[in-house]
């Protein structure tokens, strides 16, 4: 009697949790185990994988220059999964992918999973057509793979994740929704990094010295501690001519400090200056002192040429400018690092400086830490401000809609787990130029290929910059060596690592009936400092212009 | 009196050579203006990526400073992964597809626009100019708007599965919603009103069916107003760009139009190899060139006609 009590008890426990899964068409072995995952120990459900033919779409953007891994990818998951098939298609750009998801999502024909920003996610999840991932990520499921023909045959698979392993600021992203739920995991991030010209860094060692910068002998500034605002106005003092025109005998800039994105030159701002700017609910909340005050110190640097716009060159990004000699420091995204490398293939006419060296910096900050008090001064007046380190985060996360099966939706989230696994992130990060999204990917030992004849581990590809910086940049690597090649991307690989403790993003949210969706904010927000930039509206014009663009 | 007649004709002149340079002025203005885009197009196509940069704009290369890579890179194929071998960029597909549906399109917007705008013009039904003054009216009615309606029409009939869409599938639901046009149907009926009705009626006292007349009488009178309905609306088709992007699932059906929208930009960093993208808009361009200047006394003769400007 006892013997069948347990048993039954033992089925309800097994029933229970796995009704929270959601399998539609499992067999399930009646046993329950313990195993030993990290710190703790937990009780992992066994069961059988479902072994039903499975069709997962999956939309994304990426052409054939990134699809080729991405492909890859998908073969070997197939081959984990034998019974899974993955369409993977491309939709030329995210705006087309956003509209067709839209649109069919009115006839109930949407992808299993699909590629997508945070704002194109939450107005799914408005419409109901987003899948909470919360039931996958804390499952205590786990699978045994029973078929012969697997690459993974005989091995347990499960089904939760650990998400201590993926980097803080992206998780925040990725759960912001609606309860705090997860619709979406972390895919292909970056973030900003800032160019500088070491070369003529180099030459004013002593003016910047005197004004309290550490800056090594070859002219490196400090990896690990961001400049502040205040230092990079002491640079201007010391690094900018006393026209819009650089003066190369003097090494003296038009300009100092280039921002490629004015959209996130204004949210990373605020988030500094911790000016209000929107939240989750979508309100809008720029209307406060602290924007108005950081709008006009902006305006000040913007005036005295220590801030510049891309489009003061008729230009989109600032990189050939910084080339050109034009700008001393540019901010851009991670993912454009070779962008900044002057090289001889430049019409050496445009190269004010020739060929010089470039080194990477984290973002400007108000301060080096958070919570300081701060005070700003632009020549004229004083701002006073609560620091607050911030830099952004951005690219596409990945998720899975609601109308998709059960076993779909399983199959879909294993997809997720597999494209952001260590090793697959580590090989995604190296090479697309996007940066991992898990925290092990910085000590994990997996090889990847880079070329045919060059392995390297993601802890070796980070060493290279470390061992540049270093060596203050005098190397004595043969010309041979590899490790040339990776010199630029490995010190931004450095720096965004460097950045992760204090990356912020940008709540997302759908248009309201009192206000546009995160998205048109960003771009509105963009535009008022354009029209500061370009001085058709003052500071105070220019917020008002934006709070009526996307408020009514 | 021979003075003032040499006097008005020397005023004659100069005003008539005045009023000539203003209308070769103006006619020069909007040429350039029309012909800078295609200029443009095609110097940024034999740029590099450096000398599309340059700032300030290169508006001349030498034909010896040339590259030419833009073309060629086209056609480059994928070097590793499981697609290795197969174009990075799939032209040829692209245009394939696009000729097909722009042959279709064209046929089939010919022949409803034929027939409806003989009946509105030359058929007396009860009704006729009611339907034809409600047909009219949609077209106060901005295309966009019709995209949910064309989509949800265009999935229940099936043709929109992501998961099974078949290329016939997408063939039908990119061409089908297309191939009525109430802009050519009114154009038409405006030039089959033109045809004299005694010679609709001469052909009745012979026997002749209304059919037989539309193709005898009426087809071949209208011939340069059916040629540049041809032509108008294989240009439209060629360049169609949301509707394909909305209903085809796979990038192999598309047209070039969404293939070049997005084939050339770096995903990471949102940069575009503007380069590529005009070569590859050059070659798209051109079989429209050749259509031109092969068609172009058609086109003239039936736009001169008309009034109608393409």
């Amino acid at each position: 009697m006892k013997k069948i009590l347990l048993s039954i008890m033992a089925l309800m426990v097994v029933f229970t949790l796995v009704g929270c899964v959601e399998m539609a068409t499992t067999t399930t072995t009646e046993l329950t185990t313990s195993t030993t995952t990290g710190v703790g120990t937990t009780t992992k459900i066994i069961m059988d994988l479902p072994d039903d033919p499975v069709d997962i779409s999956f939309w994304h953007i990426y052409g054939a220059d990134k699809s080729a891994l991405l492909d890859q990818l998908i073969i070997e998951f197939e081959e984990m999964y034998p019974n899974v098939t993955i369409t993977s298609t491309s939709q030329s750009d995210y705006n087309t992918l956003r509209e067709k998801i839209n649109l069919g999502i009115s006839v109930g024909q949407v992808p299993t999973m699909a590629l997508g920003y945070p704002d194109h996610f939450a107005g799914y999840v408005q419409a109901g057509a987003a899948y909470s991932l919360n039931n996958m990520i804390n499952s205590n499921v786990r699978y045994e793979i029973t078929d012969s023909s697997s690459s993974i045959y005989g091995q347990f698979v499960d089904v939760g994740v650990d998400l201590s392993d993926f980097v803080p600021g992206y998780l925040a992203e990725n759960n912001q929704y609606v309860g705090g739920q997860y619709f979406t995991m972390p895919y292909s991030k970056s973030t900003e990094m800032m160019a500088v010209n070491r070369t003529v860094l180099k030459s004013h060692i002593a003016a910047i010295r005197a004004a309290g910068i550490t800056i090594s002998d070859q002219g490196f500034l400090s990896h690990t501690t961001p400049l502040t605002f205040t230092q990079i106005q002491q640079l201007g003092a010391i690094m900018l001519n006393s026209t819009a025109v650089t003066d190369v005998t003097a090494k003296k800039f038009a300009y100092l400090l280039n921002y490629d994105s004015s959209g996130n030159m204004f949210i990373n701002m605020s988030r500094q200056w911790k000016a209000p700017y929107t939240n989750s609910a979508g309100e809008i909340l720029i209307d406060n002192p602290t924007t108005k005050s950081m709008l006009n110190y902006i305006d000040a640097m913007f005036k005295q040429r220590v801030f510049v716009l891309p489009a003061i060159w008729s230009q989109t990004y600032g990189s050939n400018n910084f080339k050109y000699g034009d700008v001393a420091m540019t901010v851009g995204s991670t993912a454009g690092v070779l962008y900044n490398i002057p090289t001889t293939k430049d019409p050496s006419a445009n190269l004010k400086f020739g060929i010089f060296d470039v080194d990477f910096l984290q973002v400007p900050q108000t301060a080096t830490a958070s919570n300081q008090t701060v005070t700003l001064n632009d020549g004229t007046n004083n701002y006073q401000l609560t620091s607050s380190l911030s830099a952004v985060q951005q690219g596409p996360n990945i998720g899975v809609f609601q109308k998709a099966s059960s076993n779909e939706k399983l199959f879909a989230w294993l997809f997720i787990k597999h494209l952001t696994s260590t090793e697959n992130t580590v090989r995604w990060a190296i090479d697309t130029g996007y940066l991992p999204v898990r925290l092990s990917a910085y000590t994990s030992d997996v090889e990847v290929k880079l070329s045919p004849t060059v392995s390297m581990t993601y802890t070796s590809f980070m060493q290279i910059g470390l061992d540049f910086w270093a060596a203050d940049g005098i190397i004595d690597w043969p010309s041979t060596d590899v490790r040339r090649d990776y010199i630029y991307k490995s010190m931004v690989a450095n720096i965004a690592k460097n950045q992760t403790e204090y990356y912020q993003y940008d709540p997302a949210f759908a248009a309201g009936s009192r206000s546009a969706g995160s998205a048109t904010v960003r771009v509105e927000a963009g535009f008022c400092l354009d029209f500061i930039f370009n001085k058709s509206k003052t500071p105070t014009q220019a917020l008002d212009f934006f709070k009526n663009q996307v408020t009514w | 009196m021979s003075e003032v007649f040499v006097k008005n004709e020397k005023s004659y002149k100069t005003k008539k050579i005045i009023s000539n340079v203003l209308v070769y002025l103006f006619l020069a203005a909007i040429a350039i203006t029309i012909l800078v885009p295609f200029y443009w197009m095609l110097l940024t196509s034999v740029k590099d990526a450096i000398m599309i940069e340059q700032t300030p704009p290169l508006l001349f290369i030498k034909p010896s400073e040339w590259k030419l890579l833009n073309y060629t890179s086209l056609f480059d194929l994928v070097q590793s992964g499981p697609r290795r071998g197969q174009p990075l960029f799939p032209f040829f597909t692209y245009m394939k597809n696009t000729i097909v549906i722009s042959i279709i399109t064209t046929i089939g917007t010919s022949i409803t626009t034929i027939l409806a705008a003989y009946a509105f013009a030359r058929l007396n039904f009860k009704g006729r100019d009611v339907v034809f003054g409600i047909i009219i009216a949609t077209m106060m009615i901005p295309g966009e708007i019709f995209i949910l309606t064309n989509f949800l029409t265009v999935n229940r009939l099936g043709w929109y599965d992501i998961m099974n869409q078949t290329y016939m599938d997408a063939i039908l639901a990119m061409t089908l919603p297309f191939m009525t046009s109430v802009f050519y149907t009114f154009y038409l009926r405006q030039t089959f009103k033109q045809i004299p009705n005694e010679l609709y009626y001469a052909a009745k006292v012979d026997g002749t069916t209304d059919f037989k007349y539309l193709l005898k009488v009426m087809i071949p009178v209208a011939m340069p107003t059916i040629v540049t309905i041809i032509i108008l609306n294989s240009m439209g088709a060629w360049s169609a760009y949301i509707w394909p992007a909305m209903v085809t699932t796979k990038d192999s059906y598309r047209l070039v139009s969404n293939g070049l929208r997005g084939a050339f930009t770096d995903t990471s960093t949102g940069r575009t190899d503007y380069g590529q993208q005009m070569a590859s808009a050059t070659l798209v361009t051109l079989p429209l060139l050749i259509v031109f200047f092969t068609f172009r006394k058609q086109i003239m003769r039936g736009v001169s006609r008309s009034g109608i400007k393409g």
